[in-house]
Formats: C-alpha cells, structure tokens, sequence
C-alpha cells in the first residue's frame, strides 16, 4: 500500500465506514478465537498428563504438565529418515507441481489455441474417473517406481483442480502485457517466465501452499509404494505411532509404562506437530497476499 | 481427374496448415507436452481399472482377465432399498453444504481485504487455517465432548440459559446441522486463500480512482472487488458442482451413529460398510462410478450454462 | 512410579543373577542350580528353566529339531509389524536363523494399512511365500477359492507342534466354506477370552454394596449410581454402564441369551437345547426390553450409542459409570497405561448370571490373531522347510526365541511356567527394536501369551485373577463352526441387516413401540433370513 493511498483512505473515512470497520474486526475476532479456541484445547491436552485429561477433560489449565508425547514423537527411531525423506518429497514435489501447473496452465490460458478444449476436456474427465487402487499400483511397479521418493511425487504431479483454477489466474493477466514482451521479439518461452510468472506470484504462492501441505500430510501413497522403511515420510510413521500405541501388544512389552504417551496424548501431540511446519513456512508466503502485485503494472 | 486430384491437395492443404499452425505455436504446443504425457500414463492408463464394475473380479484372473458380469453390479445396486435414501442423503447434505459452506470463504475472504491493520490480519489468517489440519476423528472426539447433554459445555450453557439439553449427535433432527456447521468451521479458513489469491492480482489503482471519485468501503467491495474475482468465484462453483455427490468419508463417519443413520447414510461411509459386510469387491467401484458420472453432469450443466451467460468455463 | 519399578525389576534381576548364575549360562553344570533356584519343584523336568538357555530344549523338541532340515533357505514374508521394529542385524532374527537355517525377508507395510496393501499384494500375482491375513473373511475365501494360496490339510498332521498348540477349533476358523472346508492357511494361537465385568470397587464400597451378580441385583444398582452419586460432584451425572453396541456386552448379555458377540447366528443352542438365530432365542426381547427399561429410568449413559471403540472404557476410567465389559488382563492393561492405580480400585467379576443358571457363563470363541496363508507358486520343498517353520515357531524354542528374543540382548531371564520376563531398562529398549507382539507367528503357547503383564506384580495379579476366574465361570466354548448361508444373507441384504440394527436401537431408546419391532421382525426380518436360518440349524444338527 502507498503513502498516498493510506492518506487518501485517511481522509475519506466516513462514519459508516468506521462503523463497518469496528463490526468488521469483531467478526473476524471472533471468528479466529472460534478457530484457535480448540485448538488451544489440542495443545493443552498434549502436554496433559492422561490420567488428568481423565479426571476433568474439560479443565483449560493442566496442574501438571508432560512432555512425554513430545519425547515420543521426536525420538523415535525412523523419525531422522522420516523428516528427510517428507522434506525431500515436499521440496522436489512442489517445485515439480509448481513448474508444471505453470508451463501447462500457460498454454491453456490462451483461449484461441486449437486443442484446449480436448485438453481441458480429456484433464476434467480424470476428477471424476480413475482406475482405482490395483492398476495404479500396476503401473508404478511397472515403471520401477516402487520403494522410490519418485513413487510419491509422480503420480500427483499435476492436479487438474488446481491446474483449473491457476489457468483461470493466467488468464487474468491483461494481454496489453504480453503483446509488449511479443513485440519487443520475446516467443512464448520468454513471456512466460519474464512476464506470466512475476505476475502470478500471488498465485503460485497459493498453490505451493497447497502442494506443500498435501506433501505434508500425505501418507496414503507411501502405504502403498514404499516398503523400506527408511524411506516412509513423516506423517505415515506419526500415524504407525497412534495406531500402534491404540493397541495392548505394544504396551504388554513395554517395562518404563510413564514413558510411553497415551494414544490419545500423542495423537493430541500430532496434531500440533503437524501445524508447526506450516505456522513457521506460512508468514513467508503470506507476504504474497498482503499487496497488490499488479499495481502499477500496466502503466510501466 | 480434377475431382479426385483436388481432394488429396485440400487435404494436403490442411495438412501443411494445420503444421504451419502448430510450428508457429510451437513453444505453447512443447509446452503442453509433459502434462499431456502426465495425464495419458498416470490416468489413461490405469483407467482400465473402472471395466472392474462390469466384472467378477478374480483376483487369479486379474481385472481384465475377469469374467463379464454385464450391468450385475449396477443391477444389485439399484435393487437395495437403501440406495435411494442414501442417493437422496448424500445430495441433500451435499446441497446443503453448497448454500451455507460455499459462499462462507468468500465473504470471509472480502472481509479480511476490508482489514487496513496488517497485523491484525495476518493473525486472522493465520488462525482461521488452522482447524484444516486437524483430522475429522480428532475433531469428532472434541464434538462428542463438548456437544454431549450429559456432561458437555454447549449443553451447558444451553441449560443455563434455562432450555431442555440438545443430543446434537444422536437425534437425527440435528445431524445435517452439526456437518454443515462443523465443516464451515474446519474448512472454511483455508478455503479464503484461493480467493485473497485473487483479491491480490486486482489493480491497487481502481481502487484509489474509486477513492478519488468518493466511493465508501462498501461501494468499493460491491463495485470493484466482487466483480474482479467474479472468474475465480464461477470456476469454484462449477468444479464444486463436480463434486456434488461426495461429502467426504471420514466427517460422516465421524458424526454417525446408529440413531441417525437415516440421514447421516452417504454414499462413502455405505460403500464401506456394503463392501465390509458384504466383500463385494466391485461395489464400491460400482457406487463410484454412478456417482461419478452423476457429479460430471452436473459439472458440465454449470459449466454449459456459465458459458450461454458468457461467464468464465472450465472448457 | 517409574522408578519403583525400574529398581524392582533390577533388584529382582540381580537376585536372580546372583542366585541361579543365569546371565550367561550355557554349560550343562549350570543348569541344575537355575532350575532349583526357579521355586518350580513340581514342574516337570523336561519343562524346566526353558528360556534360560536358549540351546536347551525339551526332549521332545529335541528329537524335532533333529530331524528337521537345517539348511539355508530364505522364506519370504509379508507380515504386519509395528513401525519400532529393526530388521537389519536384528539379533532375533538372527537367531532363528541359527536354529532352523531359515532367512526370513519380511516385508512389513504399515500396520494401519495393512488390509488394503494384503489386497494388492494377493492382486498384483506376485505373492511371497508366506503371507499373513488378519481375518478369515470374505476375501481369504476368495483367495483360496481363486487358488492364490494352498489347502494345508495333508500336510499338517505331520508337525507335532502345530498340533499341538493350536486346537481344532482354531484350525476351523481358518477353513474355507464351513467347518468341513479346506485349511487354506495356519491359525496364530491367541490368549483365550475370559469375558467378565471390571468394577469400580471404590464405588460398590462407598455405596456399600456387594457386586451384583444377577439381574435384579444390577436393577438396584444402576439406581443407586444414579441417584446416590458415587463420585460425589454433587450431579445426578453417574450411569451403570455404557456399552458399544448392544451386543458386545457379554456381561449382562449373557445372563440373558447364549451368546456369541454380534453374529447373527450364535453358534449356540439356546436354554432349550434348540439351534435358533439370535432374534427367536428366549432371551432377546426381554434383554433389549432390560435395556430400554434401563434407558428409560435413566439409567445407563444416554448416549451410550454415540460410543465408538474405546469409548466406553474412557468413560469407565473417567469415574462417569460403575461397570466395564472386559477381560482378566484389561485392569493391568489400565494399570500399565493411564490408571496406575488400577488394580487397587477396580476389579474384575465374572459375568451377570442368567436366572436358572447355576453359575456364570463364559463363552469364549477360538481365539486367533488371523493365520499364515502359503503361496501358491511354492514348491513342494519349499512348502515344506514353511511348514517346519511354523511348527518350529509353535514349540517351545521357536514361541520363546520368536517373542522374548535373544537372552542377555532382550531379556534378562524367562520362567515359561509362571510366563514371567524379567527385563532391565537398557533390555527394554533392545526389545523395543528386535521382538513384538507383532513380529510373532504364534501368539501363545500352550494357551498363554509369553508374559501377562509387564512388571511381575501385575503378572501374578493377572495369573490369580484368571484363576479364580476360571473358578467362578461355567466355560463353554463357541464351536469354530462357518455358516457361509448367514454371511452371505448379510452380504445380499445388507439394507434389512441395517434396519435391524438400527429398530434395535430404536427399541432400546423408546422410539419404537414393541408393536412396531415385532411387527418388523415377523414381517420383514424373518421371512427375508429365513433359508439362512434354515441352513444354519442345519449345519448346526449336523455339528452336533
């Protein structure tokens, strides 16, 4: 935001705008705390000894608190290997995402282009209709992707969803842009990297959120593709831990029982474990929603 | 001798111009090549999977070496009494959640750009993504706790108010409510973000010659925001068009109980407990399929009628 | 608490150390003071001091493992094993490669998954050797019918051990099509039920009450928790009970109906003698009339249908209600998880008696923790070191070697007769990497787990408490009978299954009418499961 649009705002504030600004932020108060308090509940119950979660579920403030689940979680065994191989996928898999969402939804942005259409079409129909479990799997061993990071990454490598709407982004550029680079001799290459992309900043931020969080917590694929141990991600080990510790056969075999977190502790435990990589990258790409990336643009 | 010779030159014609066109596209073509390549081996090819509806899988025989059932499959489905309630369930819910979930982000999303205080809005947002990473099972357990009439603080308050204790879970009345509410509550944060995406591509100065010409915050939001993200709120509403048949497996079954099966029962959480009890390996692919090929209708009617209104489409 | 226990299991291991010499006994002059020392003086020789020496093995075995064939050969496997679990240079595996010359290659996909990753396994038609299943259902017949995994039933005769260990009723479990079928693959032993009523004993005696033992007696009860506030919060908010389902309460249920959990069919003749589905048995409507009796006086937890899994036992643990469904081992299992307590302030009671019955029931299933199923593609000779694994695995050496591990590495010392490991803390954490209740291919031997409990208190805790129980109880044992005919109405009508369960329900909670239930039973239920129900007295005449 300028200088002179801050002022100008100054200036021109009604009282009807200061009254629907106050009510604004209640609501949106409101609706946050809405969001947090629960969550403030999760955090409480992991650092919650279980037999006081038992005595009274609904306390805010633990008497005593643990960190046991904590412990739990980040000495486990496989949880070195699982941190780099989910890192390794959420890196490499969003930016394979990423590049093809941008080199694909370009092209298909233009709507006079003979063959969009199909394109488009032949994309659609894979939302509604797959071939299930059996021949997926067929496939990725066929193609020597088992027990691969690749086995992860390829197979979502461009979500239609997505694709759709980061199109609709593209779209919205003013063309007046474009003819400028093509006139100055630029070919489609050069626009879209020197012009499509800066400007689809805004854009590429949301879906490398996206992608990044759905790397994050998926699982599903490792349970399928990945045998080795050493390479399953993060969220799937974390999942073992909850499942496992659900069961009797676990804690019959175990002597030190206070170091053990209960199910649901951990699983309390998870939840926060899961948010904190998020909390930590998000105030990065956030910056991306907070301005307008246009302005001024098409005046230069 | 013309007649036949001139065929041959037309098509040679349209085939040198049909090359000529795709050289002079070239880049743009190259570049469509890795998701089509994408999309041909990660779901062309398996899609041989779906014949498995119209089959007796064998599981020595494999999916395509299986004996042809023909329509038994469908047949049997739409012979249970409960696939119509369940069919009817699953689109009302669905229904539901379109008119109250959907426009949610939206006016959140228009709400949040209306914030001038960069901190306080970047908290909000923060805290409204949240509850997207807590998973259903999680949140059913916190909803049990807080919505019981036993021991729950809701009740509570409801009867400190001086009403009779709600059974929000088990009284069927209430079911579609709860799942609605609780999932505006999960999703709706984290659905803003496509949305603030686009408030961000709008142009700062239309803005500020709005501002000049005297428009009020209001004015502003009906005139200038609304419409420049009009595109992006279509194509939401046309791909969740596509998705009126799903309302997600683990919520439901979260919620469900026995008491309010009659209407909690939708499509997901019946093929499951079809496909448990009964060990029909088809079943599910077979309830899939309908309701697949239902929500694709109903994603390309949206789809046609947003394109005679002349709004924006998906093709 | 922790530390208690670490020093007591250190102090109980360095007595035993200093007494019978056993850390790393291997030589036979050695062995006779162990076995003294031990307090087993009624036990058998030959059963002597097992796991103290991993060499030394019984005669019988000894015979067995002479003649079987100990040359290399890898088995590949796919199991379902929890995420702690090493199995590169895992000393246990290691052993049993020592002992039987088999290598195993276990592939070990996660156990949250594991039913969807067994499907495409037994789809892609590259099977491992020996694959394990968590039930016998559908699809394992499927399997079997589609010839993925081999018929056993030649061939187990020949292995004394698995003969042994794994009793008729656990093999039929895992016969394909009714008890007459084929074995298609090879049951892993589990503990045996002993279903019963776990109690808040702090509750009976502040209400000053003895443990109710029948109907009327659980009448009177259920009103005072209800009415005289046993945890004393000042708040009508205490319940008798709150099950998971109507059926899987065996404690009152029994008292009421020969049961065997939720089948449809029970397996067992009802008081008269006679087969019958469960809904035509004497006791089914007054049971449910019980419990809408018991819904309706505000009783038990109103929202005892909300429950899902464990539910029941939170609410137990929470102080929220009086009594528990559970087995003999659940108070130490609540003593090791969260209640530290546990086995001061609960106990454990035999099921509610049915009125003309002389003493409770126990009705206990053959207990299996699913089966080994045999690929196909196997060869002959191959199929054969497979088997003389498994049999291996089922005798002593192979069950102790397979669930305590190496001695010195994961346990400090074993007593197979009182099932007591002794284990240190650095043992543990060995343990923790190389041995689970997963990792096994038998469960029990001779009926019981490698050890009840984890410190030695609670194990003989456990052990009295099965005791006495087996004392109190009348046992009666659910033949492993399969009834295909009811399965497979389920499976065709899975609509009026449904309406069953939920008019049950409904019953139980007052919204419908007994009028109405009947009516939809005589009308509806019964003529549809009618040829089912045909087939199943059948099958069950013939059992007889």
């Amino acid at each position: 935001m300028t200088a002179h649009a801050k002022r100008s705002k100054k200036v021109k504030h009604s009282l009807g705008d200061r009254i629907f600004s106050v009510f604004n932020h209640i609501l949106l108060g409101f609706l946050a705390l809405a969001c947090i308090f629960p969550l403030f509940y999760v955090f409480m119950y992991s650092i919650t000894p279980y037999n006081e979660y038992l005595a009274n579920p609904l306390r805010l403030f633990p008497p005593e608190i643990t960190l046991t689940a904590y412990k739990e979680l980040l000495t486990f065994p496989l949880m070195k290997t699982g941190y780099f191989s989910t890192l390794f996928v959420t890196v490499i898999g969003t930016a394979l995402n990423i590049f093809l969402l941008c080199i694909t939804a370009y092209p298909l942005s233009k709507r006079n282009l003979k063959g969009r259409n199909i394109i488009m079409a032949l994309i659609t129909f894979t939302m509604f209709f797959n071939g299930g479990m059996i021949p997926n799997y067929m496939l990725v061993r066929e193609l020597h992707l088992l027990d691969t990071y690749w086995a992860l990454i390829f197979p979502g490598a461009i979500s239609a969803y997505n694709l759709i709407l980061m199109r609709n982004f593209v779209s919205a550029i003013p063309s007046s842009l474009e003819e400028a680079a093509y006139i100055d001799g630029a070919n489609e290459l050069q626009i879209l990297g020197r012009v499509i992309v800066p400007l689809c900043k805004p854009a590429i931020a949301t879906f490398t959120l996206f992608h990044a969080v759905g790397h994050w917590n998926s699982y599903f694929n490792a349970t399928m593709y990945i045998n080795d141990r050493n390479k399953w991600p993060l969220m799937l080990i974390v999942r073992e831990m909850v499942a496992e510790s659900g069961t009797n056969m676990v804690h019959q075999s175990a002597t030190v029982m206070e170091d053990l977190a209960q199910p649901f502790t951990l699983q309390m435990a998870v939840i926060i474990f899961t948010i904190i990589p998020i909390l930590c990258v998000y105030p990065f790409v956030q910056k991306y929603f907070m301005q307008g990336m246009l302005m001024g643009s098409v005046k230069g | 001798m013309k007649h036949t010779s001139s065929k041959p030159r037309t098509k040679q014609n349209c085939f040198q111009a049909a090359c000529r066109y795709i050289w002079r596209y070239k880049y743009l073509y190259l570049l469509l090549v890795p998701a089509v390549l994408y999309f041909l081996i990660f779901h062309y090819i398996p899609m041989y999977g779906v014949i498995i509806s119209f089959k007796d899988y064998s599981f020595k025989k494999g999916i395509l070496g299986s004996d042809w059932v023909g329509f038994e499959n469908f047949i049997y489905m739409f012979k249970l009494n409960d696939f119509y309630r369940v069919f009817r369930n699953s689109f009302f819910l669905s229904f539901l959640r379109l008119v109250f979930e959907f426009p949610v982000p939206i006016i959140i999303a228009l709400l949040l750009n209306e914030i001038s205080s960069k901190r306080f809005k970047k908290l909000t947002q923060t805290a409204i993504y949240l509850p997207h990473f807590i998973s259903w099972a999680v949140i059913g357990g916190i909803l049990v706790n807080f919505l019981s009439p036993t021991w729950g603080v809701v009740n509570n308050i409801i009867q400190s108010l001086g009403f009779e204790p709600i059974f929000f879970l088990g009284n069927p009345k209430y079911f579609r409510p709860t799942a609605v509410v609780s999932s505006i509550w999960k999703e709706a944060g984290w659905g803003t973000i496509i949305y603030l995406a686009a408030i961000t591509g709008i142009d700062m100065e239309q803005y500020e010659a709005a501002t000049v010409d005297g428009a009020n915050r209001w004015q502003r939001l009906i005139y200038i925001t609304l419409p420049n993200i009009k595109t992006t709120i279509i194509l939401m509403l046309i791909l969740r068009m596509g998705s009126i048949m799903s309302n997600g497996f683990e919520q439901i079954f979260t919620l469900q109980n026995t008491q309010n099966l009659s209407v909690s029962e939708v499509f997901e959480t019946y093929t499951y407990r079809v496909g448990l009890l009964g060990g029909r390996f088809s079943f599910a692919t077979t309830v899939g399929l309908f309701a697949s090929v239902i929500s694709m209708i109903f994603l390309l009617t949206t789809n046609f009628i947003s394109k005679k209104m002349g709004e924006e489409t998906i093709f | 608490m922790k530390k208690r226990i670490i020093s007591l299991l250190l102090s109980v291991s360095m007595l035993m150390a200093s007494l019978s010499a056993c850390a790393p006994a291997s030589s036979p002059e050695e062995k006779a003071p162990a076995s003294e020392d031990a307090d087993n003086s009624q036990t058998a020789a030959n059963e002597d001091a097992p796991a103290e020496n991993t060499s030394d093995v019984s005669a019988e075995e000894d015979a067995a493992a002479s003649e079987m064939d100990t040359s290399p050969i890898t088995i590949s496997v796919l199991n379902r094993v929890n995420a702690e679990i090493v199995f590169d240079d895992n000393p246990m595996l290691k052993a049993v490669e020592e002992k039987t010359g088999v290598t195993l290659e276990i592939e070990a996909p996660p156990i949250s998954n594991y039913t969807d990753r067994l499907q495409l396994t037994m789809a892609s038609g590259e099977l491992p050797d020996l694959i394990y299943t968590w039930d016998f259902d559908q699809k394992y017949e499927k399997w079997a019918n589609d010839g993925l995994i081999l018929p056993l039933d030649e061939y187990i005769g020949n292995y004394p051990n698995l003969m042994a260990n794994l009793n008729e009723s656990q093999f039929n479990m895992a016969r394909v099509g009714g008890s007459d079928g084929q074995l298609y693959a090879i049951p892993r032993a589990h503990t045996e039920a002993t279903w019963g009523v776990i109690a808040n004993q702090e509750w009976l005696d502040k209400l000053g009450v003895s443990m109710p033992t029948t109907q009327e007696e659980i009448y009177e009860y259920a009103k005072l928790v209800k009415t005289k506030d046993p945890d004393g919060n000042g708040k009508d908010d205490t319940f008798l009970f709150s099950p998971t389902g109507l059926w899987t309460d065996c404690w009152l249920v029994f008292s009421f109906l020969p049961f065997s959990l939720q089948h449809a069919a029970p397996y067992l003749p009802d008081r008269d003698g006679e087969y019958k589905i469960k809904e035509k048995m004497d006791g089914y409507m007054p049971y449910l009339t019980f419990m809408r009796q018991l819904y309706e006086e505000g009783l038990m937890d109103p929202e005892w249908f909300t429950n899902k899994y464990y539910d029941d036992r939170t609410k137990f643990k929470q102080n929220r209600v009086a009594l528990l469904h559970g087995g003999a081992t659940t108070i130490t299992e609540f003593a090791v998880q969260d209640v530290p307590n546990a086995t001061e302030i609960y106990k454990f009671y035999p099921a509610i008696k049915g009125d003309n019955d002389a003493k409770p029931r126990n009705e206990a299933a053959a207990s299996t923790w699913g089966g080994w199923m045999i690929s196909a593609d196997v060869d002959e000779a191959k199929l054969t070191r497979i088997l003389s694994f498994l049999d291996w695995a089922n005798g002593e050496e192979g069950f102790v070697t397979i669930a305590a591990g190496v001695e010195g590495i994961d346990y400090d010392s074993y007593d197979l007769e009182k099932r007591e490991l002794i284990v240190t803390e650095e043992q543990q954490v060995n343990r923790t990497a190389h041995v689970s209740g997963y990792m096994n291919f038998a469960n029990t031997y001779q009926g019981q787990p490698l050890s009840l409990a984890n410190t030695p208190e609670l194990n003989e805790y456990c052990l009295n408490a099965i005791t006495d129980y087996k004392a109190a109880v009348d046992w009666i044992d659910i033949p492993a009978v399969k009834c295909p005919e009811i399965d497979n109405w389920a499976s065709e009508n899975p609509d009026i299954a449904t309406q069953k369960e939920q008019m049950e329900v409904s019953y139980v909670v007052g919204e419908t009418s007994k009028e109405d239930f009947e009516a939809f039973l005589n009308d509806i239920y019964f003529p549809s499961v009618a040829d089912a129900e045909q087939a199943y007295i059948e099958i069950m005449n013939n059992y007889k």
